[in-house]
């Protein structure tokens, strides 16, 4: 019943959105100009004509991170929610899980997966 | 079926007063922050539409809704609406799951002031938060121009680092009430007599870090950064779609994370706490409007006090950002996770 | 004076033979052949005279060869300064291995004489475009330009020839750049080497102006980067050659237009140092110039205090600056009638006595600043954020400064304490008091320091300036009279102000760096040629070098710390 209300509102915002995105092809102007869908560069001749190419990215490596640490915090929110009836029993098994996170963390600092990734080279 | 037709009536009540809320408020609080932003700068702000520009986004938005509809050469028009239904979505949808006040009777019926009370309701807000990065990645991905993939690309950079950083931030309130609907935590909050942020401290200033970078507001504005990428991932974008982008990343989304921050960390619609005691409110002589009136007050308050950052800071790189994430505010959500679950047993008593 | 005296280069006559010393009270100058200039600019930068200045050419189309090519030079450890000559045809060894900001020069050069440049680099134009077919300021270019196109304006096409008088314009015009023009300059500036090549300006809020950079991009780590200019070239030297020397004032205001009366002092005093009358100057019209423009100073670097920190996104600051620029243009407004294109100064004096109540006004801004200037250092000098997009950024060293010609606060924020108010004292300069502030590191954050400290003793520059003046009697004169009308006529408004054969390099101190005047004068009421050195280009010229690999969010950052005005860049 819940989940029900919210796929509702899912489908009330989705129109609402795609109003969004149709009401200024049926209020606005149209005007044709040759260069009006020119993408903005600072209005000068384009060096590359697709911007839709390779693009070297700084943070490869915490996306990588990112996946890891996630799953972790997915299997911490259980124990969050049902710690209070686990005990000592529950703590202990969670500081040791904490405990390899924190190492697997100060491994990935000290290999420099944590800086930004300038160059490809660097690694 | 009488039941069941209730249940619609007050669900598409609460929808419609959700949707007043985030679409009005929303659109006001551009004039909020052009307010606070002028005073903070010695300047009037807007004065001219209306009683102190009180006309202003209704000016703003007719001008929005009647500019022509372009769109950029060589982009994908499919991915380009894609990223504009993406942002709006899952931002609103977060409100689903924000209690405004305490259980209500009205008409003989028992109103919980919250969409729907899941019983995850704290994973919901924190799945949802992370499409954000698909309508900005798309946004800029979409509109073929360069300065708007520069954007999209160190947008996806903040998120990537401060998701983490951010579920691992509301773990130790989590622990403190042992539940993840929003409602029960400000119910056991309330119960206990005791606003979480008296004892999550870090917790608090970490996720008030991340709630900036991911809401992309200064110091972690870079995705904009009007002054290396003209306005970023939607420069490409014109009337009301430019429109909505910031209205969502600024407004929005600002407004359901202090919600959720309140939630989590003062208790939500409980008056002013003093620690293992109780409460105290001197707003009493509202009466039952208390509650609600005492979760507008926490909200807004967050809400200025990330505008008065928003106009008095400088902005960081993107690589100090995320070195920032990962190697201060991860460390302390750990800390701070160990932290709570040794003292926590002394909170339940 | 700061130049060189002839006994400074005996040893060099030895080596090097056929050189002539030519020595004036306006200037030194070396002559020598082409074939051994490099080896000559060699043994004067081991000298010592490592600062690049400036380097063009003087057109003389009736003699053979053609033209005379000049590099200036200076001495900063022994404040000499020295003019290095020789005579081409058209082509000249290029000296970008002995300094980098000559390259920039030589690519001027090229641009606007055609000279050609053995061992150059990349020869490409420096403000107009690649396709373009003619050398501007040639004597022989005709001040109509080439009208080629069919290009009526807006006001023709609106009215057809119905236009009346002066409007009635022709309706061919000299060429202008297509888009495809653009694209060729574009490509035969940088070669793709990286990812992407973004184009960042010429329409782009983060450069000040319209430059119009390229960087070759590897994620968001430039690569290589390059700049065209000449967005806003308007041949200002051409229009010296054919404007009167009190004419031409105006268009120093146009060049530097956020340091107007800077630029408009620099150039009086120039010409009247060839005139031989800078004595003759009543004090009270130096005193008036040098508080005028310490104002200005101010002014300038308040603009560029807000946008820089604009840049790195503390909007706040913007406003603040701007509020207190807003009073500082008041102030110059009423003393001079105009805020930002002045004109105050003439040759001779200044265009009149300070109003009524003007030094208390100023007494009282000087009085109030200083606080708001303290505020603005608690939000920004020790914000963290600040520190960090600041410190260690865009570090120039000593070297570097002589090897880009880099002046104004850029060198001195690298330890280099070249300040002409200082070196060659013109105008009131000699009798106050001030400090230079310099920098140890030369990052972007030394340059910061710099300039805010500037601004204090801009202020105390102008505390002494109004004491002087208020103990002056009101009818102190404020123009200089001419000892001998006949022989030298010395009008207010410039007309018939004649001025002797001779040539003379002077150059005042500007908020972005030294901008220098080489005039060349025949006689007459004209000047000759007149080459500007300009402060900007120069410091601009190490954005490059800078910029590699560097991410974009610090272009703003390294930009906004050079403090260029486009301007005069393009001229």
């Amino acid at each position: 019943m819940e989940y029900i209300a919210l796929l509702i509102f899912f489908f009330i915002l989705l129109g609402l959105a795609l109003v969004f995105v149709f009401i200024n092809y049926v209020l606005g102007p149209k005007s044709s100009d040759a260069l009006q869908d020119y993408p903005y560069e600072c209005g000068v001749p384009l060096y590359d004509k697709s911007a839709q190419s390779t693009f070297h990215q700084g943070y490869y490596l915490l996306g990588l991170l990112l996946l890891l640490f996630d799953i972790e915090a997915a299997f911490l929110f259980p124990w969050t929610v049902v710690y209070r009836y686990l005990g000592i029993f529950g703590f202990i098994e969670m500081f040791l899980f904490i405990l390899i996170l924190t190492y697997g963390l100060l491994y990935a600092w000290r290999k420099g997966a944590l800086n930004w990734q300038f160059e490809e080279e660097s690694l | 079926m009488e039941g069941l037709l209730a249940w619609l009536v007050i669900t598409l009540i609460k929808i419609v007063v959700i949707l007043a809320i985030v679409l009005g408020v929303g659109a006001y609080l551009t004039l909020v922050e052009r307010k606070v932003a002028a005073h903070i700068q010695r300047r009037p702000g807007p004065m001219v539409v209306g009683w102190h520009g009180l006309l202003q986004p209704l000016a703003d938005g007719l001008k929005l809704l009647t500019k022509e509809d372009l769109f950029p050469r060589y982009g994908n028009r499919f991915l380009y609406n894609l990223a504009l239904v993406m942002a709006l979505v899952p931002a609103t949808l977060v409100f689903a799951v924000v209690p405004f006040g305490p259980e209500f009777e009205a008409f003989g019926i028992k109103v919980k002031p919250i969409l729907t009370d899941v019983n995850i309701g704290l994973l919901l807000v924190f799945a949802l938060g992370s499409m954000a990065v698909f309508s900005i990645a798309l946004a800029g991905w979409a509109s073929n121009s360069k300065y708007a993939l520069i954007g999209s690309m160190r947008k996806a950079g903040i998120i990537v680092s401060y998701e983490v950083v951010i579920t691992f931030a509301v773990m130790g309130p989590i622990i403190l009430a042992g539940t993840l609907s929003t409602y029960d935590i400000v119910q056991n909050q309330i119960d206990q007599k005791l606003w979480y942020v008296w004892l999550q401290p870090i917790a608090f200033v970490v996720y008030m870090f991340a709630m900036l970078a991911e809401t992309g507001r200064v110091p972690f504005d870079v995705q904009e950064a009007e002054a290396e990428l003209v306005t970023g991932f939607t420069v490409e974008y014109g009337g009301m779609k430019f429109g909505l982008f910031p209205l969502v990343e600024w407004y929005i989304e600002v407004l359901s994370l202090s919600a959720i921050a309140v939630v989590l960390f003062f208790g939500g619609w409980s008056p002013i706490n003093i620690p293992f005691l109780g409460f105290v409110d001197p707003l009493f002589f509202l009466g039952p409007l208390s509650p609600f009136v005492w979760f507008v007050l926490k909200v807004s308050l967050l809400f200025l006090f990330v505008l008065w950052l928003h106009w008095t800071l400088p902005r960081y790189r993107i690589d100090q950002i995320t070195e920032t994430a990962w190697k201060v505010m991860l460390p302390l959500t750990f800390v701070n996770l160990v932290l709570t679950a040794v003292f926590a047993p002394l909170i339940w008593r | 004076m700061p130049w060189a005296k002839g006994e400074d280069f005996i040893d060099l006559k030895e080596r090097f033979e056929g050189l002539r010393i030519e020595e004036k009270p306006t200037i030194t100058a070396l002559h020598i052949e082409k074939e051994r200039i490099i080896d000559l600019l060699k043994a004067l930068k081991e000298k010592g005279f490592k600062l690049f200045l400036d380097h063009s050419v003087v057109d003389f189309p009736d003699r053979s060869p053609r033209f005379q090519a000049f590099y200036m030079l200076y001495n900063v450890d022994e404040r000499k300064r020295v003019i290095v000559k020789t005579w081409t045809d058209g082509v000249l060894p290029s000296i970008e291995k002995l300094w980098f900001a000559g390259k920039w020069a030589e690519r001027e050069a090229y641009d606007m004489f055609g000279i050609k440049y053995e061992g150059h680099e990349n020869l490409v134009r420096a403000f107009m475009w690649e396709t373009y077919q003619h050398f501007p300021l040639r004597k022989d270019f005709p001040l109509e330009g080439f009208a080629t196109e069919y290009l009526p304006s807006l006001n023709e096409v609106l009215w057809g020839d119905n236009l009346q008088g002066l409007m009635n314009y022709d309706k061919m015009h000299t060429p202008v750049p297509t888009l495809e023009d653009l694209e060729t300059t574009e490509k035969k500036r940088l070669q793709k080497k990286a990812q992407i090549v973004l184009n960042w300006g010429p329409l782009h809020p983060g450069t000040h102006g319209t430059m119009w950079f390229l960087f070759d991009l590897e994620g968001e780590r430039v690569y290589q980067c390059d700049v065209i200019l000449g967005q806003l070239h308007r041949g200002v030297e051409k229009l010296a050659e054919n404007e009167m020397y009190n004419q031409f004032l105006v268009y120093t205001d146009r060049m530097d237009y956020l340091s107007a009366l800077c630029s408009n002092q620099a150039w009086v005093v120039a010409v009247e140092r060839l005139l031989g009358i800078e004595d003759l100057v009543p004090e009270k019209a130096k005193y008036i110039r040098t508080m005028m423009s310490e104002l200005q100073r101010i002014n300038s670097h308040l603009l560029w205090l807000g946008t820089y920190a604009l840049d790195l996104g503390a909007l706040t600051i913007f406003l603040y600056a701007f509020k207190e620029r807003e009073k500082l243009m008041d102030i110059i407004e009423g003393i001079t009638g105009a805020r930002l294109t002045i004109s105050y100064t003439r040759v001779g004096g200044v265009r009149m006595d300070l109003p009524e109540g003007a030094l208390e006004v100023i007494k009282a801004f000087v009085k109030r600043f200083p606080k708001e200037l303290k505020e603005w250092e608690t939000i920004l000098s020790r914000n963290r954020i600040w520190l960090r997009r600041n410190i260690g950024v865009g570090v120039i060293s000593k070297e570097d400064v002589y090897f880009y010609g880099l002046t104004g606060p850029v060198a001195r924020g690298s330890g280099v304490p070249y300040d002409l108010r200082k070196f060659e004292p013109y105008d009131a300069y000699g009798w106050v008091e001030f400090d230079i502030p310099v920098g140890e590191n030369g990052d972007v954050y030394d340059r910061y320091l710099v300039r805010l400290e500037e601004m204090r003793q801009s202020l105390r520059i102008i505390e002494q300036c109004v004491q002087a003046l208020e103990k002056m009697p009101k009818s102190a004169p404020f123009f200089a009279e001419s000892p001998d009308p006949k022989k030298l006529k010395l009008p207010m408004d410039g007309i018939g102000l004649k001025v002797p054969e001779g040539e003379i390099y002077s150059s005042g101190e500007n908020p972005r760096g030294e901008l220098g005047f080489y005039i060349y004068s025949t006689g007459g009421v004209k000047p000759y040629r007149v080459k500007i050195r300009p402060g900007s280009l120069y410091n601009l010229c190490v954005y490059p070098k800078l910029m590699k690999d560097r991410v974009i969010a610090d272009a703003v950052a390294l930009l906004a710390s050079l403090d260029p005005v486009v301007g005069e860049i393009d001229r």
